[in-house]
């Protein structure tokens, strides 16, 4: 389970693990929940995170898209230098905020 | 198989793994085990063992690459079906590393996406993307129920160091021979 943070200004999710098929659904269900009720932003914190795989990717990709249609934005802080790289190549760095 | 690891029980987290054997062979490692992605976390965790026996640390490329072909032999070859199987092999060859899956599915062929469709921000897809990317070679079987995955000259280019990881500003590299820094 992810731990979050909430304010009046943004949600701060971290999942604290590596994003992949065997956690997504759980993380999917997770972010939808804060994305039903996030206006403004909404933060996945990527402390120890070291590996996104496509699955992963599909549900960062999903609540972008969701946020979007809601004005909201998707920001991801944190990042390892093996998963910004991966953000690059996929061509995800033009579309979510990175910090 | 001078070494066996079987096991019928629960993973790290308790969930029922089924079916799961690994056998060591004279140049890698053979993994058959139930179609979940708890086993995918398992089959990774063997990787990083079998590069750690090489005298490397655990690989970035290396274990995505590992997941994206099992994710999509539990998802699309075995339909999310536990009672199915995956075999999946790492091994080395003339210097090069091979993954390799294969399932009981019927198999597909991926096509080549058009021009322009990888700018869409869509929301899934990005597997066989990736693997091209990071792989010097992908390649499937005639029936496509079988994928292999290639490192060319892998161990002469990590030399004990990480594996460089591809830039998409850089060029068209796919693996990360041309960019170890």
């Amino acid at each position: 389970m992810s731990n979050v943070e909430e304010t009046r200004e943004k949600v701060v999710i971290r999942p604290g693990r590596d994003i992949v098929s065997s956690m997504v659904g759980e993380l999917r269900e997770e972010l939808k929940a804060v994305v039903d009720k996030q206006d403004v932003l909404l933060t996945v914190d990527l402390e120890g995170v070291r590996m996104i795989d496509s699955m992963g990717l599909g549900v960062l990709i999903a609540t972008h898209n969701s946020l979007m249609k809601r004005n909201a934005r998707l920001e991801l802080v944190n990042i390892s230098g093996d998963i910004l790289q991966l953000l690059k190549n996929m061509r995800l760095d033009r579309h979510f905020s990175l910090r | 198989m001078a070494s066996k690891e079987a096991g019928r029980g629960a993973d790290r987290e308790g969930v029922e793994a089924g079916r799961y054997q690994c056998g060591r062979d004279e140049d890698g490692w053979t993994i058959i085990f139930s179609a979940t992605f708890a086993n995918v976390d398992r089959v990774c965790h063997r990787v990083a063992g079998f590069l750690r026996e090489q005298g490397l640390a655990p690989l970035f490329a290396v274990e995505l690459g590992t997941r994206e072909i099992l994710n999509n032999a539990v998802v699309h070859g075995c339909g999310g079906d536990s009672n199915k199987t995956v075999r999946f092999r790492i091994f080395l060859r003339d210097g090069n590393l091979y993954l390799q899956s294969s399932d009981e599915g019927k198999g597909y062929l991926p096509r080549e996406p058009e021009p322009g469709e990888e700018d869409v921000l869509k929301e899934s897809g990005y597997g066989l993307a990736i693997l091209r990317r990071y792989f010097d070679a992908v390649s499937f079987n005639a029936s496509g129920n079988e994928i292999t995955l290639v490192l060319k000259n892998f161990m002469s280019s990590c030399s004990g160091s990480v594996r460089g990881v591809p830039d998409a500003e850089s060029g068209a590299t796919r693996s990360g021979r041309d960019n170890d820094e």
